[in-house]
């Protein structure tokens, strides 16, 4: 492990090491943000964002948790370069992407509704995209992903209804099955 | 139906019921509509179901080691020292 330098007050380095400490959940909040970039492209994205983390940490309040702070960072830079992007070239719309990291060993079947979730979660209004991620994979309350994403809880509450149900709707095949298989949960 | 007698849970709320968003009073009352209505419970289980498939998907990237270039960057950023004069940084 690297040392953070000795004539870093200790303040400083408190932060950094939080930072660090976070480099794990920003690089997979990034990958989900941008399936359909590659994951260098999603660390440039991280990267990007420990550097305006840096210049800022002086608007850090240390009372608060640090990572809606950081995930606000990398929203915000998502947001800004997505749109200079689509204002320059029009970027052909996603593929499904596979993971390219080694997984586990999963049954085809499970392969199968991952891919398929992965390809729903892609179709979704960027808006409600965003919350399912932050409360679903990151695990923000609703508070924290309001405050992320500049919006009321009450929005960030109809978003994920919203998107969780059309998830939902668009892999419907898939529920049929699984409410046969849970029939015998439900009890009479 | 017979659950007229349980107050109508509303969609937000057994999403947040999902996300644990809810106080002990909210979580019995959602609870209890879910053992009348099997329909909405059904939905609970693939929220739950998706929610666990969207963790699968990008959980390995936290047990990757983290890239150098990353942790260079927090590393060597220069002290933020406001008191000092004559760091080595400035050119």
């Amino acid at each position: 492990m690297k040392l953070i330098s000795s004539q870093v007050s200790e303040e400083d380095k408190v932060f950094r090491r939080a930072l660090i400490d976070n480099v794990p959940h920003l690089r997979r909040y990034a990958r989900a943000l941008m399936r359909a970039a590659t994951p260098t492209e999603a660390d440039d994205l991280v990267q990007d964002c420990l550097v305006r983390a840096l210049e800022h940490a002086h608007s850090y309040q240390p009372r608060l948790s640090m990572r809606p702070w950081l995930f606000t960072i990398l929203h915000n830079l998502y947001v800004s370069d997505v749109r200079q992007r689509a204002g320059r070239t029009i970027r052909p719309l996603p593929t499904v992407v596979v993971s390219v990291a080694p997984v586990p060993p999963r049954t085809a079947e499970a392969n199968e509704e991952m891919k398929a979730l992965s390809a729903a979660l892609g179709r979704l209004p960027e808006a409600q995209r965003l919350a399912l991620l932050l409360v679903g994979l990151e695990g923000l309350t609703y508070a924290e992903a309001a405050c992320t994403l500049g919006v009321p809880i009450g929005t960030v509450r109809s978003r994920i209804s919203r998107g969780r149900e059309t998830l939902r709707r668009t892999l419907g095949h898939r529920e049929h099955e699984q409410s046969e298989r849970d029939q015998y949960h439900t009890g009479r | 139906m017979s659950a007229t007698n349980i107050t109508r849970v509303d969609d937000e709320l057994l999403h947040a019921y999902v996300d644990g968003e809810v106080s002990q009073a909210q979580r019995e009352r959602v609870e209890a509509y879910l053992t009348e209505h099997p329909a909405a419970l059904s939905r609970v289980r693939i929220y739950l179901r998706h929610e666990a498939a969207l963790k699968l998907l990008y959980d390995s990237v936290m047990d990757e080691p983290i890239p150098e270039r990353l942790l260079d960057t927090v590393i060597q950023w220069p002290a933020q020292m406001p008191t000092q004069t004559n760091e080595k940084h400035r050119g």
